[in-house]
């Protein structure tokens, strides 16, 4: 009785999630203070604390920190010039902070017993509505009621425009569907699959069969490698399609 | 002596830009094989919320007029399309930036061209 218990209690890869408050026990509302908020502040603390204390010697010959935060720097500002084109260096600092807040919860929700605040889709949903938001702000700004004319496709035969322009509606309201499912999604299943793998050396090794113990064992090794690339290269992927949106919004086709 | 320090830092600027270039790597940045693996996860995303997208909107449209399932249907097809137009443009999008690193090549860039159209 007590075994089989204590067989079932060997995976749990979704408890990883359980948004908990951190002081007292009470109903989760809109401000109380989670372990989400809590890694979400040491995320900021942590890029607060590369990009100022880093970079405040101001030295000719960087130091290392120095040196991390002006590589990260100089990927954003290099990645803003190239695709969100002329005129987009304005927005920089959006997607700089965008950039560094996203790698940092996910490096750090790397660390084992941590939490990612980016696996949960209220939370990345909510970066790509500020991206979606702000981006169609500044198309109406820049060019007023002439931003329609992205979802009017003027080169098309008469008949088919009305249909060519919900399609591109449409297509329009997938982009911060598509963001945020992206990144939360992606970072979701890696830390779900890594538990899946810890449960099962554990059931393996309470099995006793010591050695096979190896298998999951390794997998693990390699999805931690894996996971890191992800959390990199989705931090990454969110950054670079905010500047296709801006792009789009600015120089409009 | 200002200006001395000036010439100096710009010929070191110089320095590092022609070393930082030599020790460039020959391909494209962009994480190598696993690049077409998230290429290809943005793709399916974008198609898979597209219909997501268009039944939401279908189904909102239905619920608001009571002529269910009509414009469900009519949308989560439109928003397969939407998909699909998303998803070539990812595509093209690509496609571009791989000519463009083909530029310093121009057998190679040569040879993509045509697909742009």
């Amino acid at each position: 009785m007590a075994e089989a218990a204590g067989e079932e209690s060997y995976i749990h890869p979704m408890d990883q999630f359980l948004i908990k408050p951190l002081f007292g026990d009470g109903p989760v509302g809109f401000l109380t203070i989670t372990n989400s908020t809590l890694w979400m502040f040491i995320a900021v603390g942590c890029v607060a604390a590369l990009t100022i204390f880093g970079t405040s010697s101001r030295a000719l010959v960087p130091t290392r920190m120095q040196s991390v935060a002006e590589m990260m720097y100089g990927l954003v500002r290099k990645m803003v010039e190239e695709v969100a084109g002329h005129g987009a260096m304005a927005y920089f600092p959006y997607i700089f902070t965008l950039f560094s807040f996203i790698l940092f919860t996910n490096l750090l929700g790397m660390i084992p017993t941590s939490f990612t605040p980016t696996t949960h889709i209220a939370v990345t949903a909510t970066l790509a509505l500020a991206v979606f938001v702000t981006v169609t702000v500044i198309g109406f700004w820049k060019h007023g009621t002439r931003f329609l004319s992205l979802f009017w496709p003027a080169q098309a035969p008469l008949a088919l425009r009305p249909v060519l322009a919900v399609i591109e509606v449409i297509s329009y309201f997938v982009r911060p569907v598509s963001h945020s499912i992206r990144l939360g999604a992606n970072i979701m299943a890696g830390h779900a699959v890594l538990k899946v793998f810890a449960g099962l050396f554990a059931m393996v090794l309470a099995g006793g069969l010591g050695p096979v113990a190896i298998l999951p064992l390794g997998a693990m090794v390699a999805m931690t490698a894996l996971e890191v690339l992800v959390a990199v290269i989705q931090a990454y992927v969110f950054a670079i399609l905010t500047c296709v949106y801006l792009h789009d919004a600015l120089h409009l086709h | 002596m200002a200006g001395d320090d000036d010439q100096r830092l710009r010929d070191l600027d110089a320095r590092i830009t022609a070393a930082q270039a030599a020790r460039a790597p020959d391909r494209p940045a962009g994480g190598g094989k696993f690049a077409g693996a998230e290429l290809a996860w943005r793709m399916v995303i974008d198609l898979l919320s597209g219909v997501g997208v268009g039944g939401g909107m279908g189904y909102g449209l239905d619920s608001l007029f009571g002529t269910i399932p009509i414009f469900l249907i009519l949308f989560m097809l439109l928003g397969l399309a939407a998909g699909v137009l998303v998803m070539m443009r990812t595509a093209a999008e690509h496609q571009r930036r791989l000519t463009a690193a083909g530029a310093a090549d121009p057998g190679e860039a040569k040879q993509a061209d045509p697909a742009r159209e």
